[in-house]
């Protein structure tokens, strides 16, 4: 007989001995089978949460799409509305700034001869 | 990338239900008490359960046999200031003097093949079981654990030697010495399977 034979009939001895076990083994194993069930901690976790996504993709997703849209609409309004405003006030600053930062006086700029002294002295 | 599906809590059982009575016969085999060796198996359950429960069921087999083993150890660390090797509680263990008692008498049979037997082709082969258990029972721990993961629970070399934790050469080591171990105890006493 080859070892692969001689296993082959082990086994089969030996599984005839496992069917065989007393019927108060056989009990107190199915005890101790209800009890890891009901311990199935990580398994029970991880439904709950996939739960969670299967109600948000399939209930929650679906009906408020018409509702996310008109949103998204009106946020991209209301950015481009706060941008303009925003690029306003950095002109009026760059303006300011270059007045300020002048040698010129301000007042220079409201005399009217000035203005015309300006434009006789420039050259051709 | 697809995640594998979660054991349901019917899978889980169903696994366990088809391991339950091979694990109390391999704990058997180690502590050679009945009670023992439901309490290492409930525990092992309970760990796989709890800490392995969500795991995709094609890895359950070798986690639960590596849960048990551990457990296995576990229990023999806990009572190494018992002599084992001298405790025989078992059902399958002789409570009288008779040399020639057969303990499987005492059990019921649930295999309607062995019913059509006759009480003398029964006997034998309660004897020949018996004899297997005892030699099987003898082998070295290591031996044992690899000889029946690989030939009872078919798990093959790479998860005997991932449950067992050794490499996968030791594994071929022990099976291949317990096997001769075996067949040269049940030569002796004169057994053909």
């Amino acid at each position: 007989m080859n070892e692969q034979e001689f296993q082959r009939r082990i086994r089969q001895h030996l599984n005839a001995s496992a069917w065989n076990i007393p019927p108060s083994a056989s009990s107190r194993l199915h005890e101790a089978r209800q009890k890891a069930l009901g311990r199935q901690k990580a398994a029970v976790r991880g439904l709950s949460l996939a739960g969670v996504g299967q109600m948000l993709t399939e209930h929650v997703l679906p009906r408020g799409k018409t509702t996310i849209a008109m949103v998204l609409v009106i946020a991209a309004a209301l950015g481009s509305v706060l941008l303009g405003q925003f690029q306003h006030t950095a002109d009026l600053e760059e303006v300011d700034s270059a007045l300020l930062a002048d040698d010129l006086p301000i007042d220079a700029y409201l005399d009217r001869g000035f203005d015309a002294w300006v434009q006789n002295d420039s050259p051709e | 990338m697809r995640i594998p599906p979660l054991p349901s809590r019917l899978e889980l059982s169903d696994f366990l239900a088809s391991v339950e009575k091979r694990a109390f016969k391999q704990a058997l085999f180690a502590v050679r008490n009945d009670e023992s060796a439901l309490d290492i198996v409930q525990d092992a359950m309970l760990k796989l359960a709890e800490k392995y429960g969500d795991k995709p069921l094609e890895e359950l087999p070798m986690l639960f046999q590596r849960i048990l083993q551990n457990v296995i150890r576990d229990h023999f660390r806990r009572q190494k200031v018992r002599s084992m090797w001298t405790t025989l509680l078992s059902a399958f263990s002789p409570s009288s003097d008779e040399e020639d008692y057969d303990p499987l008498e005492t059990l019921e049979s649930a295999d309607s093949e062995h019913k059509s037997e006759s009480p003398q082709a029964q006997l034998e082969q309660h004897q020949t079981l018996s004899v297997i258990e005892r030699e099987i029972e003898k082998l070295p721990a290591r031996q044992r654990e690899a000889f029946l993961m690989r030939y009872w629970e078919e798990m093959d070399i790479a998860e005997t030697a991932a449950a067992m934790g050794c490499s996968e050469g030791s594994v071929k080591t022990h099976c291949s010495r317990a096997t001769h171990t075996l067949a040269a105890a049940l030569a002796a006493k004169g057994i053909t399977l």
